[in-house]
């Protein structure tokens, strides 16, 4: 497998994990899983030499490699939790809005 | 005759808008909540990511030499989780956690479990964890710090 064949893995491994609630962010999610997985590619070129030059064993290759797909898991994760944070910061600003505004309107 | 209604009609008013007030607030409020801000754990991940780094930077080593060590970040991570666990509305963060501590999986708890097994581990394959496992420790206090301070 070639680094953008991994890569495509890795992103349909990730589509399927996203939730019906962020579905309308997905492309961005999947673009920002794909700019980080390219920005991991002079670890991969590393540890493929590594591998070649017998400084790394082949199950340990593996898991620096599966690692990064974790790591793409673990983006996602933290953007989705990022944005019920925002929701919820939008929503106690309405509230607070509604409360001042509506107080003022009452004779 | 106008005049006697007047009191009536603004009385029931003024009601009408303090209960919509006060639903629409409830509704509103009932939408999410996330876990509040936590400095305590907040530090606690920093400080966890610190230690392991350290400590994976010594991997070279043999494992019975810092088994005292490995066994302390072992227990902080399960009192981090124990922590995430039990907040509201925290998958994300429980997720990351769980992915981080999997010894079957590819970041920390792989890598004592690896060391613990092989005894040692190669410079290339220690310096390749603690880069992903550095990174994954980001991931988990990047989320913490968006928190709201309530």
């Amino acid at each position: 497998m070639d680094y953008e064949d991994f890569v495509k893995t890795v992103i349909t491994n990730l589509g399927s994990q996203i939730t019906p609630a962020l579905k309308n962010c997905a492309s961005d999610i999947e673009k920002d899983a794909n700019d980080f997985l390219q920005a991991t590619k002079k670890d991969m070129e590393k540890w493929t030499k590594d591998l070649a030059g017998g400084k790394l064993a082949k199950d340990d290759f593996d898991t620096l490699v599966k690692g990064k797909s974790d790591l793409a898991i673990m983006r996602y994760l933290k953007k989705k939790g990022i944005t019920e944070i925002e929701v919820e910061k939008i929503t106690n600003s309405l509230i607070s809005t509604v409360i001042s505004t509506g107080f003022s309107l009452i004779p | 005759m106008n005049n006697s209604l007047q009191g009536p009609i603004a009385i029931n008013k003024k009601r009408i808008a303090i209960v919509l007030l006060a639903t629409l607030t409830l509704v509103l409020s009932g939408c999410v909540s996330t876990p509040a801000y936590d400095q305590t754990e907040y530090d606690r991940v920093i400080t966890l990511k610190v230690d392991a780094v350290n400590l994976l930077q010594k991997a070279s080593e043999d494992f019975q030499t810092h088994k005292t060590d490995v066994d302390n970040i072992k227990h902080e991570m399960s009192v981090l989780y124990e922590y995430a666990k039990n907040l509201p509305n925290n998958e994300e963060e429980i997720k990351m956690i769980q992915i981080m501590n999997n010894s079957d999986g590819t970041l920390l708890g792989k890598a004592l479990a690896d060391w613990e097994k092989k005894g040692t581990l190669s410079q290339s394959y220690s310096e390749g964890l603690i880069s992903n496992i550095s990174d994954g420790f980001d991931q988990i206090s990047g989320l913490i710090s968006h928190r709201i301070k309530k």
